[in-house]
């Protein structure tokens, strides 16, 4: 008896022991690959997504995410072309409102600078009601215009 | 023939039932509607936000000096009016009338000042950008405490408790034999023609002093916060049960009053968030005052915000120009013709009469206006009418009852200080 309960608590032991040896290597391996892992997956979701309908595309990072009312903050644009190129030096308005109430943005939001090739920083934003919100992003690039409309509620 | 007795009668019947009767509640929530009930609860409520133009905003110290002034009716030119006479603690820091009453009758509506350091306009036209800025306003309004800064300043270093307690935040004050006995730029002739004489670095000093008072003032009043009410314990209460519509707390007219401020009503448009206010600007057809023109609103106001020399880009504020982005990113469009601030709902039900120019004496009146939606007297009114029945009037403002409840400040904050 005294031997076979040994002999459990051995078994018991080496069971728990491995089960650490693993649950600490998981974590090793988050720590290590995890961080930048899913940083970087954080950093391709975008909380919003246009086209402008002749080939470009429109990412909006929000730097409130996930995005809520009465709060000022700034968004991060991304505009790619047709081949998923940034886009650089475009001459951008952003507009809306809410179709739904006939308003526009409580705030005047505007491009403050260029933070890297085709990502660009807009400043002021801000949503004062619940309900369907509308964005128009324009840009100018040359002579052309362009312009992505996205609608979102909140 | 004998029949219409009867029908007159049903039809009577019929249209009193029409008006008077409150529809069955569902038996349960939206998703969309629960997620809007806990937007409002106090549960919801962020952290107080920074004030970056005020280094000393959340300074125990500087709400103390702000605390004492603001109590103070030495500030006043006739030593009669301070802060606590239109901002009244047992008020909700209202007043009860009408027009303020300071020195003399004022042009507009006291606004509670509960929960305001969240908003980042102050007046009704949101002519100030920081509640430090605004501080000072009064304290130099002929109709207000008709004092002006010199004069204040003269105050705070005769008063040696005052003297001290500013110079251990502040620094040293001006030294008083550079300052004439009262000037400023925004006095009447006399202080005007003073302060014009007056060199550019003694006026300097003086409104940097000046404002350092305000920033005391703002730092006290940035203390004053709503507690939960009968509605945060309803919040509460369904939270753990999303869906239900009687969870106790709220009985079922005051259930059915929410479920008209989130749909029908459309009260949540603008008195959304914890503190049911998006602290923005709107047009709703409220007739002007009497004796005045309809004003024009935060039109003016902005361009009033950007001009004055206390705002958040201004030599006086410690923020960087970075921390400025409600000013710098403010719209000044022509719809702001004749748009006001909307106000907190919390502890309405202790901060009669309603709108800029107190022109509602009761909640029900002002539920009729926006049942109206009367055509505005400048530009246009944002608001449609809502087509409510008397009973759904009624119960709309039931349920603005279940929003009053004592403040979570701390006691000592809400009386003169005597400490």
């Amino acid at each position: 008896m005294r031997y076979r309960d040994q002999e459990f608590n051995l078994r018991q032991i080496i069971s728990i022991g491995i089960d650490m040896l693993a649950k600490a290597l998981w974590f090793a391996l988050v720590l290590v690959t995890g961080s930048s892992l899913f940083g970087a997956v954080d950093s391709t979701m975008p909380d919003l997504v246009g086209n402008s309908g002749d080939g470009y595309s429109v990412k909006i990072f929000s730097q409130l995410s996930p995005l809520e009312i009465n709060r000022i903050h700034s968004w991060h644009i991304e505009i790619t072309d047709v081949g998923g190129r940034p886009v650089s030096n475009a001459q951008i308005t952003v507009s809306g409102g809410m179709p739904d109430h006939d308003h526009g943005l409580p705030t005047q939001p505007q491009i403050t600078e260029e933070i890297r090739a085709g990502t660009y920083l807009l400043e002021g934003m801000r949503f004062h009601m619940p309900g369907k919100w509308q964005i128009v992003i324009g840009f100018r690039l040359g002579n052309q215009l362009h312009s992505a409309s996205i609608e979102f509620q909140l | 023939m004998n029949k219409l007795p009867g029908i007159l009668a049903l039809l009577l019947v019929a249209v009193l039932a029409w008006r008077y009767v409150a529809l069955p509640l569902p038996p349960r929530w939206s998703e969309q509607e629960v997620r809007l009930i806990q937007s409002l609860a106090l549960a919801s409520l962020p952290d107080l936000p920074p004030d970056p133009g005020n280094h000393l905003a959340d300074d125990p110290a500087a709400a103390e000096l702000g605390h004492r002034l603001y109590f103070d009716t030495r500030l006043s030119s006739n030593g009669k009016v301070a802060c606590t006479s239109c901002h009244q603690p047992e008020l909700m820091f209202t007043d009860g009338l009408a027009l303020a009453m300071g020195k003399s009758i004022g042009p507009r509506h006291t606004p509670s000042l509960v929960g305001i350091a969240y908003s980042p306009w102050f007046y009704w036209d949101g002519r100030k950008d920081s509640q430090w800025s605004q501080a000072l306003a009064p304290l130099e309004a002929a109709v207000e405490h008709d004092s002006d800064r010199v004069a204040i300043l003269r105050l705070i270093l005769a008063d040696q408790r005052y003297r001290e307690m500013y110079e251990n935040l502040f620094g040293p004050l001006p030294a008083p034999d550079q300052l004439p006995d009262a000037a400023s730029p925004l006095g009447n002739a006399e202080r005007l023609a003073t302060w014009n004489s007056m060199e550019t670095a003694t006026q300097t000093a003086v409104s940097t002093a000046f404002s350092n008072l305000g920033k005391a003032l703002a730092a006290y009043q940035r203390r004053l916060l709503p507690g939960p009410a009968k509605f945060d314990d309803y919040a509460t209460a369904i939270a753990t049960d999303p869906g239900t519509m009687q969870a106790g707390s709220l009985s079922r007219t005051e259930v059915g009053g929410l479920q008209l401020f989130l749909g029908k009503a459309q009260c949540i448009s603008c008195h959304n968030g914890p503190l049911f206010t998006n602290h923005e600007f709107h047009n709703t057809g409220v007739f002007a005052i009497v004796g005045q023109l309809p004003p024009m609103g935060r039109y003016d106001g902005i361009r009033t915000a950007r001009e004055d020399p206390f705002n958040c880009l201004g030599e006086f504020s410690d923020a960087s120009t970075s921390e400025c982005i409600e000013l710098r990113f403010a719209r000044d469009e022509n719809d702001l013709v004749g748009a006001q601030k909307t106000p907190t709902l919390r502890n309405v039900t202790l901060t009669a009469p309603y709108m800029h120019g107190g022109q509602f004496k009761t909640l029900a009146e002002v539920i009729q206006h926006y049942n109206d939606a009367p055509t505005s007297m400048l530009n246009h009114n944002e608001a449609k009418p809502l087509g409510l029945r008397a009973i759904e009037a009624s119960q709309l403002e039931a349920f603005l009852h279940t929003l009053t409840a004592p403040l979570t400040t701390e006691k000592k904050w809400l009386a003169a200080p005597n400490y």
